[in-house]
C-alpha cells in the first residue's frame, strides 16, 4: 500500500508537467495578448508598434512560447506564481484573497447536496417504481437540466426583488462590520443563501440519482436477500447493509468532487458578485492575464491529481475487498 | 497626437451603449427640464449615492488606469489641471489660469494654484505634475494610452513650484487637449517604493472632492467626502461603487434601490424601465459619446479604389431602416469622421440617401456592368464579389451586414460575410488584409484625424487601414494640426468633413447613445454633451433631497 502510494506520487510529477505544458500552450496560443487587451478596453489608445513591442518585453512576452514556459516552470519550482499582468500583485495573493470565499460556498453546497442526496436516493431505491420515486426522479431530472444563470435570476427576482427577503449582491452588506458580531454573521449568512442554493440544486439532483442507482444495485445483492431471509429487521438491513454499501461509490464520487471545491463557479460567482476564484478566473481569461490563469489551472490540476489518488486510497479503505499493490 | 481615434468593435459598442434618438431625445428634454428645476433648489449636504461598476478595477492610480470604470472612480479622487466644463470649454481646475501659448506655439506655460493640496495636506506642486509625466513616459510603466498624447512633447520644464512649461517639438494644435489629459499624482507618496505594486494603487491619496474609504475586491469601492478639499466642498457624504457584472442583476438591484444609476441595455431601456414605478423614481438620460460606427473600404482593392463605387456602396446601405430595425430608432446617422456634438462636425453635410437606383447608375458609370449576364457585375474580367469582415460576436454588425448583403445582391454585387474572432480581426485590419470591414471609432475631443485619413498614415505608421488618399485632405489635415485658432480650425475641418463625405473612404453608419437611468432623489445632475460624468465637475456635486427617502422603497 505504501509502495503503491509512493509510486502514484512519483507519477504525479510527469502528469503535472504534461498538464501545465498543454494549458500553457492553449492559453498562450489563444488569440489576443494582455498588452493588446489592456489597451483595447474602453479608454484605449492605439499604441505605436515600438511601444507595443516594448510592453511585450516588459511582460516577458517577446520570448518564444517554450522559453516562456521554462521561465514559468523555473519560477514555479520556487513556489512563485509570478505577478498578475493586470494589477501587478502577486498571483498567490490574488488567489488566496478569494479562495476562502469559494471554498466556503462549495463546501457548504456540496455538504448539503450529499446530506440530502443519500437519504433521498436510498428512499427512492427502497420504493422503486413508487409515486415518490417517479415524481421525484422526474423533478430531479428537470432540476438537473435547469441552467444556473436562469435559476439564479429567477431566485433573485423572487426572493430579492418581489419578496425582499434575501440580499443577492456580494458576501455582505455595506458596512456589515458595524452590525456587531451577531448582526455581521447573520448578514453573511443571508448573503450566502441564494448562491448556495444555485450551486446545490444541480449536484443534489445528480448525486441523489447516483445514490438511488447505487442503492438499487446493493438491494439486488444476495447478501441483502440473505439478511431478509434470516429475518433481520428492515431498519438493520437498510442501515447496516444497504446504506453502508451504497456509500462506497458515493465516497469515490466525493473524491472526484474535491477539485470543484477550489475551482469556483464562474456563473454563480459573477452573478452574485461573490468574490471567489471562479470570478477571478473569468476576469483573467478575458484579460489574458497568463500568470493568474496558469496559477489557477496549476492549483486545480494538483487538486484533481491528488483527489484521484486520495479517492483510490479511500476506496481501498472503504471496501476491504480492494487492495493495491 | 497619434491616437486621435480609437477603434472598438462595432458590436462592443452595440452591447455597451445601446440606442438613442427619438425617445432618447425626449428623455434628454425631460432631463433638461429637471436640471433647471434643480438649479433653483438649495443643495444640502449628506446622503450617499450608489453607482455601478461593470467590472472590477485593477488600480486607482491615475497613471496606471485604463478602463472607463476606473475612470469613474478616479474622477472623484483626483483633480485635473485642466478639464472641460459642461459646455465643453476648457477650464482651469488645479491651474490658476488657462495655459499660455507662446507666439511660436512651441512653449505652453501652465501655472498651478498655490492653495492646492493633496488629501494628506501636502501641497500640490509643479513637481507632482512633472512626476506624473515622467511616470507616463517611463518605459517600465504600462501607460501607453496616456503616453501617446505626449509623443510630440520635447520636454517639461519646471520653472518654480507652481509653474511648468511644456516644450513641444513642433507646433501642434491638439497639445492643449493633451495637456488637459495630464493629471498630477502625489510624488511624495509614489516617489518611494515600487510604482507598479505600490500600496497606494489600491489605497490612493488623491486631490479631489472625495477620498478613498474602502475597497472590497469584487464587491465594492467606497469613497467619502474630502472635508479638507481645496475647492468647493462636495455635498454627498459617500459614494459607493458596487461591482455588478451582470446586466440583469444590475436591473434588479436598481429596482430595489441598491443602485442609483446604471447603464441600460436597449431592451432594458425600452421594456423594463418603463413601468410607472420605475419612471416615477428615475430620470432616463440618453447621450452621445464621441464615437461612430462605419464600414471601412479597402481602397487598394479593385472594387473600392473608385470613389463612385464607394459612394454607391453607401447608397445601397439602408442606414435608416437599420436604425429602425436594429437600434429601434435610437441611433443617429452620421456623415463624417467627427464627433457629432463637436464644432468640427459640419451639420450641413447630410448622409448619402438610401438610393439603389442612383447606386446602380454610379456603378455603371464606374464601368461595373453585368457583361456576361450571370447576375453579378464585372469589369475587366473581374467579378464584383468581395468579403465583408465582421468581428465575431458582433450581433448588430451581423444583422446589418445581412441587410447590406441583400441590397447588394439586388444590385448585382455579391457580398460574402465573414465573422472573425476579435484579435485576428484587428490583426488583419492592421495588415490591411481585408476587402471591407465593419468597425467603430472612439474619438478624442480634439478633432485631429490625421492618423486615420492622411495618406501617409497607412499602417504601420498610422491608422489609415483603407489606404485612403486625397491630396487636398492631406494638406488640410496638416494645416489643422498646426492651426491654433479654433474658428480657422473649424473651417478646415468642415472642409475635411465635406471632402471625406464625397470620397466615402468609409460608409459612415451611425453613433449609438449611452443610456442611463439616474435616481430622481439625486439632484444636481447635469448632462454634458458626452453625458453626466466625463467633464468638470461631473458628478462630484450631486446632492440628495432630504425629503426623498434614502432608498426609494424596500427594506
Amino acid at each position: 500500500m505504501l509502495h503503491y502510494t509512493l509510486r502514484r506520487l512519483i507519477y504525479l510529477v510527469p502528469t503535472l508537467i504534461g498538464i501545465t505544458i498543454v494549458t500553457f500552450l492553449i492559453v498562450n496560443l489563444a488569440p489576443g495578448d494582455p498588452v493588446e487587451l489592456i489597451n483595447r478596453g474602453q479608454m484605449d489608445a492605439r499604441i505605436s508598434p515600438q511601444s507595443y513591442q516594448h510592453m511585450l518585453h516588459l511582460y516577458g512576452l517577446d520570448d518564444p512560447v517554450h522559453i516562456r514556459y521554462l521561465t514559468w516552470l523555473k519560477r514555479l519550482a520556487t513556489l512563485n506564481f509570478g505577478d498578475s499582468f493586470l494589477d501587478h500583485r502577486p498571483v498567490i495573493d490574488k488567489i488566496m484573497e478569494r479562495l476562502p470565499n469559494t471554498v466556503f460556498l462549495n463546501v457548504t453546497s456540496l455538504g448539503i447536496a450529499f446530506l440530502l442526496a443519500v437519504p433521498l436516493g436510498l428512499y427512492a431505491a427502497l420504493r422503486q417504481h413508487s409515486k415518490f420515486d417517479k415524481v421525484g426522479g422526474t423533478a430531479l431530472y428537470v432540476l438537473y437540466s435547469l441552467p444556473e444563470f436562469w435559476v439564479a435570476l429567477l431566485l433573485i427576482m423572487l426572493f430579492g426583488v418581489e419578496l425582499r427577503w434575501l440580499p443577492f449582491h456580494g458576501m455582505q452588506s455595506l458596512d456589515a462590520h458595524k452590525l456587531g458580531f451577531f448582526g455581521y454573521w447573520w448578514d453573511r449568512f443571508l448573503h450566502a443563501i441564494l448562491p448556495t442554493v444555485c450551486l446545490t440544486y444541480g449536484s443534489l439532483a445528480y448525486l441523489s440519482r447516483f445514490a438511488r442507482g447505487s442503492s438499487l444495485e446493493v438491494i439486488r445483492q444476495d447478501y441483502i436477500r440473505t439478511a431478509r431471509a434470516k429475518g433481520l429487521d428492515e431498519a438493520s438491513i437498510v442501515y447496516r447493509h444497504v446504506f453502508r454499501n451504497t456509500m462506497i461509490p458515493m465516497v469515490t464520487l466525493l473524491g472526484l468532487f474535491l477539485p470543484t471545491l477550489i475551482s469556483g463557479s464562474v456563473i454563480v460567482e459573477s452573478i452574485f458578485a461573490w468574490p471567489g476564484v471562479g470570478d477571478l478566473f473569468f476576469t483573467s481569461v478575458r484579460a489574458r492575464d497568463y500568470p493568474v490563469i496558469m496559477g489557477l489551472s496549476f492549483m486545480t490540476a494538483v487538486m484533481v491529481l491528488f483527489s484521484t489518488l486520495f479517492t483510490d486510497l479511500l476506496y481501498a479503505w472503504a471496501d476491504p475487498r480492494v487492495t493495491y499493490r | 497626437m497619434p491616437r486621435v481615434a480609437r477603434h472598438v468593435f462595432v458590436m462592443a459598442w452595440a452591447a455597451a451603449l445601446l440606442s438613442g434618438c427619438g425617445k432618447g431625445d425626449r428623455a434628454r428634454d425631460q432631463a433638461a427640464a429637471d436640471s433647471l428645476e434643480v438649479e433653483t433648489a438649495q443643495p444640502v449636504p449628506g446622503g450617499s449615492v450608489i453607482r455601478r461598476l461593470e467590472s472590477e478595477c485593477k488600480t486607482l492610480n491615475w497613471v496606471l488606469y485604463s478602463t472607463a470604470y476606473e475612470n469613474f472612480v478616479i474622477r472623484y479622487l483626483y483633480d485635473p489641471v485642466y478639464d472641460y466644463n459642461v459646455e465643453g470649454d476648457m477650464i482651469p481646475v488645479l491651474a490658476a489660469s488657462l495655459p499660455e501659448v507662446s507666439d511660436d506655439h512651441l512653449r505652453v506655460t501652465v501655472r498651478l494654484r498655490d492653495d492646492i493640496h493633496w488629501q494628506d495636506g501636502t501641497p500640490i506642486t509643479a513637481h507632482d505634475l512633472k512626476f506624473s509625466l515622467d511616470k507616463i513616459q517611463d518605459p517600465g510603466i504600462p501607460a501607453l494610452n496616456k503616453e501617446a498624447f505626449f509623443e510630440k512633447l520635447a520636454r517639461l520644464e519646471v520653472v518654480d513650484d507652481h509653474t511648468v512649461v511644456f516644450v513641444w517639438k513642433e507646433p501642434f494644435a491638439p497639445c492643449l487637449f493633451a495637456i488637459s489629459q495630464l493629471w498630477p499624482i502625489p510624488k511624495h507618496v509614489y516617489g518611494q517604493g515600487d510604482f507598479l505594486t505600490h500600496p497606494a494603487n489600491r489605497k490612493p491619496v488623491g486631490s479631489g472632492p472625495f477620498k478613498f474609504d474602502e475597497w472590497r475586491s469584487g464587491q465594492y469601492i467606497s469613497l467619502v467626502r474630502n472635508d479638507n478639499y481645496h475647492g468647493q466642498k462636495a455635498y454627498l457624504d459617500r459614494i459607493i461603487f458596487k461591482i455588478v457584472e451582470d446586466d440583469a442583476v444590475a436591473l434588479n438591484m436598481i429596482k430595489i434601490g441598491e443602485l442609483d444609476e446604471m447603464r441600460a441595455t436597449q431592451v432594458q431601456w425600452e421594456k423594463q424601465m418603463v413601468d410607472p414605478d420605475f419612471v416615477a423614481r428615475f430620470n432616463k438620460y440618453a447621450y452621445y459619446f464621441p464615437q461612430y460606427n462605419y464600414v471601412a473600404w479597402n481602397c487598394r482593392t479593385p472594387w473600392f479604389s473608385d470613389r463612385r463605387v464607394r459612394r454607391a456602396m453607401t447608397m445601397l446601405f439602408d442606414r435608416e431602416s437599420i436604425n429602425a430595425k436594429i437600434y429601434s430608432g435610437y441611433a443617429r446617422l452620421v456623415s463624417g469622421p467627427f464627433y457629432i456634438n463637436s464644432w468640427a462636425y459640419d451639420k450641413t453635410v447630410k448622409p448619402w440617401p438610401f438610393d439603389p437606383e442612383g447606386a446602380k447608375a454610379l456603378l455603371e458609370e464606374a464601368g461595373w456592368t453585368d457583361s456576361d449576364g450571370d447576375g453579378i457585375r464585372d469589369k475587366d474580367g473581374r467579378k464584383f464579389e468581395f468579403e465583408l469582415m465582421i468581428a465575431h460576436g458582433s450581433n448588430t454588425a451581423a444583422q446589418f451586414s445581412q441587410l447590406m448583403q441583400e441590397e447588394c445582391g439586388k444590385a448585382g454585387i455579391r457580398v460574402n460575410i465573414r465573422q472573425i474572432e476579435g484579435s485576428t480581426f484587428f490583426d488583419r485590419i492592421e495588415k490591411m488584409d481585408f476587402n471591407a470591414a465593419t468597425l467603430g471609432w472612439r474619438l478624442d475631443l480634439d478633432p485631429d484625424v490625421y492618423d486615420t485619413f492622411h495618406s501617409g498614415m497607412t499602417p504601420p505608421n498610422g491608422l489609415n487601414y483603407g489606404t485612403y488618399s486625397n491630396a487636398r485632405v492631406d494638406s488640410l489635415l496638416e494645416a489643422g494640426r498646426v492651426e491654433f485658432d479654433q474658428a480657422r480650425r473649424e473651417t478646415i475641418y468642415h472642409e475635411v468633413h465635406r471632402l471625406i463625405h464625397e470620397d466615402q473612404p468609409y460608409t459612415f453608419i451611425n453613433t449609438v447613445p449611452d443610456k442611463r437611468p439616474i435616481a430622481k432623489r439625486i439632484h444636481g445632475v447635469k448632462i454634458a454633451w458626452n453625458g453626466p460624468y466625463d467633464y468638470w465637475p461631473g458628478a462630484s456635486y450631486w446632492w440628495i433631497d432630504a425629503s426623498s427617502p434614502e432608498t426609494a422603497s424596500g427594506p
